[in-house]
């Protein structure tokens, strides 16, 4: 039988290597999310992630109650990612505009990040906890209840904060969605 | 509320995120294991492999005539008084063919995926965990232009 999730993180706490890389295959995602909304650009979401999955390990003595490993580890990432964005310039203060540079159809090519970025640009008129909601529900597909337990409010909150920023979204967007929305 | 049914704007978030993210995969992982190669208290335990292709390996695996080059594996086995912990690195390189770059210059694609996949069983033999990460890398070399 696999082991739970409280037992791998009891397991960590004491000290198991393997668990903890278990964990980080777990929490991985959700971590990347959340720090992609805090710093707006992927490598320094990589580099906050990695941080603080090491800042875990050596913390988890501290963790008392393992049952809140998940708020316990989203408070870690959040603290480093908003160490990162302080210590960083001012001129990089926006989401990550990183092209492959490469493409088979120029004029695709073109669309497609001209889409990048307007989605980018609507996302960072969200507040920084609404546009974590709304990374963790689509990049991780995270239920409101985990992505509550992630933010530290509750379901209903996500919900509403999550219907808001579609709706903002989907407005700013238009007409590349509109049109072709399901109601 | 649970993630919906897909739509356009749905699957235009998710791949956008996507995009950004997936290639930030795996590097916790990585950090971590290098993390506890470098910690005494438990170097004994860890044999990290590091199973790196160069770059020049790749450029002339990406000029063989076949288009998929063969898996190859590692399967180094390290013995602790815990359990055994076995890390193998599955890799391929395809070649991507041909692709224009900004201002129309050719290039050709090489893609090179990896799985790094780690197990670890108890001395018992009766626990056993296994964990698989992904890892895709993309290298464009420019070709000349006649």
């Amino acid at each position: 039988m696999d082991p739970t999730p409280r037992e791998i993180v009891l397991r960590s706490v004491r000290r198991d290597p393997v668990a903890f890389a278990s964990l980080i295959r777990s929490h991985e995602r959700s971590a990347l999310a959340l720090a992609f909304a805090i710093l707006g650009d992927a490598p320094s979401a990589g580099d906050a992630v990695q941080e603080s999955f090491i800042k875990a390990w050596q913390r988890l003595p501290e963790l008392k109650e393992p049952d809140r490993f998940v708020p316990w580890f989203a408070q870690i990432v959040r603290n480093t990612a908003l160490d990162a964005r302080r210590r960083r310039p001012a001129a990089a203060e926006e989401l990550d505009t990183l092209s492959l540079g490469f493409h088979h159809n120029p004029t695709a090519a073109l669309e497609e990040s001209e889409t990048r970025d307007r989605i980018d640009t609507a996302l960072r008129q969200l507040d920084e906890i609404t546009r974590s909601a709304v990374v963790l529900r689509y990049y991780d597909n995270l239920s409101s209840r985990a992505i509550g337990a992630i933010l530290e409010i509750s379901p209903a909150a996500v919900d509403t904060r999550l219907s808001r920023a579609r709706d903002e979204l989907r407005q700013k967007l238009a007409p590349e969605f509109n049109q072709r929305e399901i109601p | 509320m649970n993630p919906e049914p897909q739509n356009d704007f749905d699957s235009a978030l998710e791949k956008h995120f996507s995009s950004y993210l997936d290639s930030q995969l795996g590097r916790s992982a990585r950090a971590f294991a290098q993390h506890l190669q470098t910690n005494p208290n438990h170097r004994s335990r860890w044999l990290i492999i590091a199973s790196t292709l160069s770059a020049a390996a790749m450029i002339a695996f990406a000029f063989f005539p076949r288009h998929t080059m063969p898996r190859s594996a590692v399967h180094p086995v390290v013995t602790a008084a815990e359990g055994t912990i076995e890390q193998v690195v599955w890799s391929r390189t395809l070649d991507g063919g041909t692709v224009f770059l900004d201002g129309g210059i050719p290039a050709h694609k090489i893609i090179r995926q990896q799985l790094h996949e780690m197990s670890w069983t108890d001395s018992t033999g009766a626990k056993h965990i296994r964990s698989v990460t992904p890892q895709t890398d993309i290298m464009l070399i420019s070709l000349d232009k006649y």
